[in-house]
């Protein structure tokens, strides 16, 4: 190795007058090496803007011919949709780029519409065998691929083997990981939670955002008994059944929740004030009383909230000595609160708060 | 003598050398780094459109802090801009920093704002606030106003997060221009992450010479001025190539002071912003990862690849003189407050990468780079070394920086392409050719001013100067 | 013809109720943010308005203050992507007409329009 360095370096110094000094030739052949490079770079720069000019003239293009051939579709009585739509075919999805290009704006216009008009897309769709590009990326090795192709088939409600998908649960990249978990509710004909059963991560609160709208507005079967989730292992897990509870107004498993006040995970207790507190659970609140003084900070504010909503001044005040001279964040949320249920007594709240303040520091 | 003297030379020499082979290596991995980063971000880009689901659910309020001081030209225009921030649920503390103009009357006559007795706490000690308003017509119902005494911009943003009410802040320039969806994207690290998050920052772009109205760019132009058409390309290397590579080892140091977000409670318990430097913005991410490292708590900090926020850049060489100068200093001081973290396995990737690596190539680079001439026009003059020599060498390093800038230059043209007249990109080479003939050596004589100002004592803003510091220190 | 102004600044939304609504008769008028929707405001007179609530220089909730301030007459269609109770029951407390989320029907939509342009 050593040998054919130094011979090659020999034959490039070769070019160099006789006389001159080492450091001088690696510095000439390092110039020349970083300007080959910056003039490579400069090329690429060109040609990328070129490919991008053209890419983006042809995504244009393509675009605008769809919006007009949508439209008159879905809006226009009088429009020859059999010829018409075969004749887009025939001409404008012949390239990946165009069938790509459609996709998306079949997809964009999707997600802005619904009823008749939305289900007239999806039989587009299925018309122009975009379904069929999509499983082939479905099988494509890389990852974006298969997310874009999970997405794209799930929103059109396409069914592949389930066995294909299950496996992208957990798969390494993020994005593959929550379009697999969509796929699961939009095209489930009911528990379309099953799937939280397999996930060998814990959900995060975007996954969780995104988990919720396809519950809402994208599954159409009956909506599962989200109290089932509370046993799951994985925390993040009950913490998002507990929110749904509330969410999709499932009173009847009011009991589930108080169990949960004793959790030993604060996020999980949290969770369950909120909820018990959504559903107007009035019930609570001498518990919740009760326990302020043992809790977190982060436990104690929820209650306040809590208490917010469901309860009077009176109960508040049950809470006043429970709170101690340090929680300054606490104080402020306890007199921002006692304002609120006694609007007329503002300044009384407001000065009792500064003598607080003034007594202590 | 003439024989140690040559040593030294020798020794001398080398050490540059090895220096400079360093700072290329490190460069060349941090293109690497980036240029993955950037890939796996373009292909991470769905057919989906998540902004609308976004602005309609239900995410985490964030109170927006943004510092006023002599603002009153712009200040109900920027508030405006503000407002319509697309966001879901926030509110907006402006916080008047004792202004010696009509800033806080403009504030109040145009939005109708009113004093009110509002409970707060001084969770980190700052200047007394004088009032806090909040407007009378429900169209401004979160809209925030403090009035205090002057003490600088970080203790501007203390004030704020002691007075605003969300559990995440937003600390935002008030005169700098954000992106429609901004909040939407740079919330999302908070939101997608297994561990704690702590704070996430985006990509400042620059604003010069763009249409912008009403708060909104409406047209990207490049700089007219060279001055600031060399920030570009600055801008471009530091967010394309630093920071994205830097997220993506999780050493990211700096979360720009023009917009960046934060988790309230973990800012407070770090104890806020730091008033006795001018690199606050540097110095509160040090401390806040710092803090989390000490008590061991896995955590996070989120950088978003898009243009986010687009920010005024100095336009003339006096003022740009000042900000490195500046900057210089923040660096040098948070160095100094952290010199522990510097080589300590114990801070991971923190200690044995980014500290070690702003020390070296961000606070001495110009130290050694102006070192260095003097050394070789030293030898130069002594005869001790050839003019082929020191040609050479100058070449070499020109040659780098030059590829170093337009390797970023490709990097925007790959991810987001902003600049889209054709005529725009060959502006920006030219200028990576001129940039370290024409600007380099004078940002590198600005930060040397500044480490000559830093060990003389000097501590002001500059132009911005904002009354004598307290030197109530805190921890 | 009546007259309707959109608001509304996602393209393929604006091309598909123009398309819509001019199929069924109206003439439609486009602005594609809130400071151009109350330039025309100021300019002519319209039947009907219909409005998104994220836009960008002025707020929907602006917008809906100023018209309910200063042409009562003028009815208002809401379409947005809020489905969060409190932002709808804000709407029609400032006393909008009709509130339609987003994705929409627009067979629905050119209905609800029809009713209240009759």
């Amino acid at each position: 190795m050593a040998v054919v360095f130094s011979i090659d370096l020999q034959w490039i110094f070769g070019y160099f007058p006789d006389d001159l000094p080492f450091v001088i030739m690696v510095n000439i052949m390092m110039t020349i090496i970083f300007f080959v490079f910056a003039v490579l770079f400069v090329g690429f720069i060109i040609l990328l803007r070129l490919y991008k000019i053209f890419r983006n003239r042809k995504k244009e293009e393509q675009r605008l011919l769809l919006e007009d051939i949508l439209n008159n579709f879905l809006f226009d009585e009088e429009f020859d949709s059999e010829n018409e739509l075969r004749k887009f075919r025939n001409e404008h999805l012949n390239t990946p780029l165009e069938i790509k290009i459609t996709i998306k704006e079949i997809l964009l216009f999707h997600s802005n519409i619904k009823g008749e008009s939305a289900t007239q897309l999806r039989d587009l769709f299925l018309q122009w065998n975009l379904d069929e590009f999509c499983k082939k990326q479905l099988a494509a090795r890389a990852w974006y691929s298969k997310s874009r192709a999970l997405f794209s088939l799930s929103e059109m409600l396409i069914l592949v083997e389930l066995e294909k998908i299950r496996p992208l649960l957990n798969h390494r990249q993020d994005e593959v990981r929550q379009q697999a978990q969509l796929y699961f509710i939009k095209l489930a004909e009911n528990d379309p939670l099953e799937f939280l059963d397999h996930l060998d991560k814990p959900l995060t609160l975007w996954e969780e955002i995104f988990i919720e709208d396809a519950l809402k507005n994208e599954y159409h079967g009956k909506i599962p008994d989200f109290s089932k989730l509370l046993q799951a292992s994985q925390n993040s897990v009950v913490e998002f059944g507990i929110r749904m509870i509330a969410k999709f107004n499932q009173f009847e498993n009011i009991s589930e929740l108080l169990p949960l006040l004793d959790h030993n995970s604060e996020e999980v207790r949290c969770e369950a004030v909120r909820s018990l507190s959504a559903l107007e659970h009035q019930e609570v609140i001498d518990t919740l009383i009760s326990i302020f003084g043992k809790e977190t900070n982060l436990v104690k504010k929820t209650i306040l909230d809590a208490i917010k909503h469901l309860g009077s001044y009176n109960d508040l005040i049950m809470l006043k000595d429970k709170i101690q001279d340090h929680e300054w964040d606490l104080k402020i949320k306890y007199y921002g609160i006692a304002q609120n249920f006694l609007p007329e007594q503002r300044q009384e709240i407001y000065n009792q708060y500064e003598k607080e303040k003034a007594l202590l520091l | 003598m003439g024989i140690t003297f040559d040593d030294i030379a020798d020794i001398a020499s080398w050490l540059f050398l090895v220096y400079g082979i360093l700072i290329c290596l490190g460069y060349l991995f941090s293109a690497i780094f980036s240029i993955f980063e950037i890939r796996d971000y373009k292909r991470s880009n769905n057919y989906r459109d998540e902004i609308a689901l976004l602005q309609a659910s239900e995410l985490p309020p964030v109170s927006i802090l943004a510092p006023a001081y002599n603002e009153g030209l712009n200040i109900v225009e920027n508030v405006r801009s503000l407002l319509t921030i697309n966001y879901p649920n926030f509110e907006i503390v402006i916080i008047n920093d004792g202004s010696k103009d009509d800033t806080m009357q403009r504030l109040i006559d145009e939005y109708d704002l009113e004093k009110q007795d509002y409970l707060f706490h001084y969770f980190i000690k700052t200047k007394t606030i004088r009032g806090v308003y909040k407007s009378k017509n429900t169209a401004f119902k979160n809209l925030l106003v403090i009035d205090k005494e002057n003490g600088g911009k970080a203790d501007a943003l203390n004030t704020g997060i002691n007075v605003c009410s969300n559990d995440i802040i937003c600390c935002i320039d008030v005169d700098c221009i954000l992106e429609y969806d901004a909040m939407l994207k740079l919330i999302k690290p908070f939101l997608n992450n297994r561990k704690k998050v702590i704070a996430s920052g985006g990509v400042i772009r620059v604003a010069n010479s763009c249409v912008i109205e009403d708060g909104r760019i409406l047209e990207v132009r490049l700089p007219e001025k060279f001055v600031a058409r060399v920030q570009v390309i600055e801008y471009f290397r530091a967010f394309l190539m630093g920071r994205m590579a830097w997220s993506r080892v999780d050493g990211l140091l700096l979360i720009s002071g023009a917009f960046g977000m934060f988790d309230k409670q973990i800012a407070i318990e770090a104890g806020g912003y730091n008033h006795n430097t001018v690199g606050e913005d540097m110095e509160l991410l040090v401390r806040m990862r710092r803090m989390m490292r000490e008590k061991n708590i896995p955590y996070k900090v989120g950088f978003v690849p898009d243009p986010l926020c687009w920010t005024e850049v100095p336009q003339s060489w006096e003022i740009l003189k000042r900000q490195r100068n500046r900057w210089t200093r923040g660096t040098a001081e948070t160095l100094l407050l952290h010199k522990k973290m510097i080589f300590n396995p114990k801070y991971g990737v923190l200690g044995l990468l980014s500290t070690p690596f702003w020390l070296f190539f961000e606070w001495m680079a110009p130290i050694i780079e102006f070192s260095g001439t003097i050394f070789f026009i030293f030898l130069l003059w002594n005869g001790l070394i050839s003019w082929k020599f020191f040609f050479t060498f100058l070449f070499v390093v020109y040659a780098f920086a030059v590829l170093f800038s337009i390797t970023a230059l490709f990097f925007e043209e790959y991810s987001f392409q902003q600049y889209k007249k054709p005529k725009y990109i060959f502006k920006l080479i030219g200028t990576a050719f001129l940039e370290p003939i024409v600007y380099h050596p004078f940002v590198m004589w600005a930060a040397v001013r500044g480490n000559w100002d830093l060990i003389i004592g000097k501590k002001s803003w500059g132009e911005m100067t904002r009354t004598g510091l307290s030197n109530s220190s805190k921890k | 013809m009546k007259k309707i102004l959109v608001i509304e600044d996602n393209a393929m939304v604006i091309k598909s109720l123009q398309f819509k609504l001019t199929k069924d008769g109206y003439n439609v008028i486009i602005a594609p943010d809130g400071r151009e929707a109350m330039k025309l405001l100021k300019e002519d007179e319209y039947d009907l308005i219909l409005t998104d609530l994220n836009l960008p220089f002025v707020t929907g909730n602006e917008l809906i203050a100023y018209v309910k301030e200063n042409l009562s007459a003028v009815p208002i269609i809401v379409l947005s992507t809020s489905t969060q109770e409190s932002i709808i029951m804000d709407a029609f407390n400032m006393g909008v007409e009709d509130f339609i989320t987003k994705p929409f029907s627009p067979n629905e939509l050119s209905l609800r329009v029809r009713r209240l342009l009759s």
